[in-house]
């Protein structure tokens, strides 16, 4: 029975390590993304439900139609980072006003909002690239709520519709000048 | 001799899910963010009902 308590306890402390160096993002970055066809635990779907039509899927594609602004999705982020590179798939083709943005203070109305321009066509669906600057944003929380805003969309009923969203989280790689710093922060994400 | 394997297997992985439950409760996504904790409380489960029937069977004889 030692033997095997032993076992248990080497298991347990190698998963637990393991789980450590993901979760404290030794390296530069940390990619999230939801693809609105299965849920995933780093992005959450969009909300309230009421302002969005039901998921619709076609072939492999999944998307989600807007139907009255705003709506939010949380973000989970096991650290803090300094950037956020956000990658929207989406359609709005009468080229309404579209924005999406994280809060900045936590539980206040204060967004940093960037509109969703098309970089680029990835078959029917516009791409969007967003860089956003993460200093002064409230980051002591396990996740990060964002903002889709297009405060047209209930008055003109156009389509506008969102496929897929990703964020690579960005921040200094771990090393000996910034140690304190990187361990400090997660612990922070822990005792609020 | 199975039936104590399956006893201790079962113990373990009870002691495994409840240890990484609170650590996802201390820190939110901590386990979640890179393993569905679900598959681990499935295995329980299963193991749980295994090792229950086994001892049905040895109590019968």
């Amino acid at each position: 029975m030692k033997f095997e308590k032993w076992i248990l306890i080497i298991i347990i402390l190698l998963a637990f390590g393991w789980l450590f160096y993901l979760d404290f993002v030794p390296g530069d970055s940390f990619m999230a993304s939801y693809d609105f066809c299965s849920a995933t635990s780093r992005v959450t779907e969009l909300s309230p439900g009421n302002r969005l039509w039901p998921l619709e899927k076609n072939n492999n594609e999944c998307w989600q139609r807007i139907g009255d602004s705003p709506v939010y999705f949380d973000a989970r982020t096991p650290q803090k980072f300094e950037r956020a590179v956000v990658t929207i798939k989406f359609k709005n083709p009468f080229g309404q006003k579209f924005q999406v943005g994280p809060q900045v203070v936590k539980d206040e109305w204060q967004w940093r909002l960037q509109d969703i321009a098309e970089i680029k066509k990835e078959g029917e669906w516009s791409v969007a690239i967003l860089n956003f600057d993460l200093e002064n944003i409230y980051q002591n929380a396990n996740h990060m709520r964002w903002l889709i805003s297009a405060p047209e969309v209930l008055e003109k009923k156009e389509l506008l519709a969102v496929s897929e969203i990703s964020i690579r989280w960005e921040k200094e790689k771990l090393n000996f000048s910034n140690l304190g710093e990187q361990i400090k922060s997660y612990l922070r994400k822990i005792i609020r | 001799m199975i039936s104590k394997v399956i006893n201790r297997i079962f113990i373990f992985s009870l002691i495994f899910f409840f240890v990484f439950f609170a650590l996802e409760l201390v820190k939110e996504g901590f386990v979640s963010n890179y393993f569905d904790l679900n598959i681990v409380l499935a295995g329980v489960i299963i193991l749980g009902l295994l090792n229950l029937i086994i001892k049905c069977c040895h109590t019968e004889r």
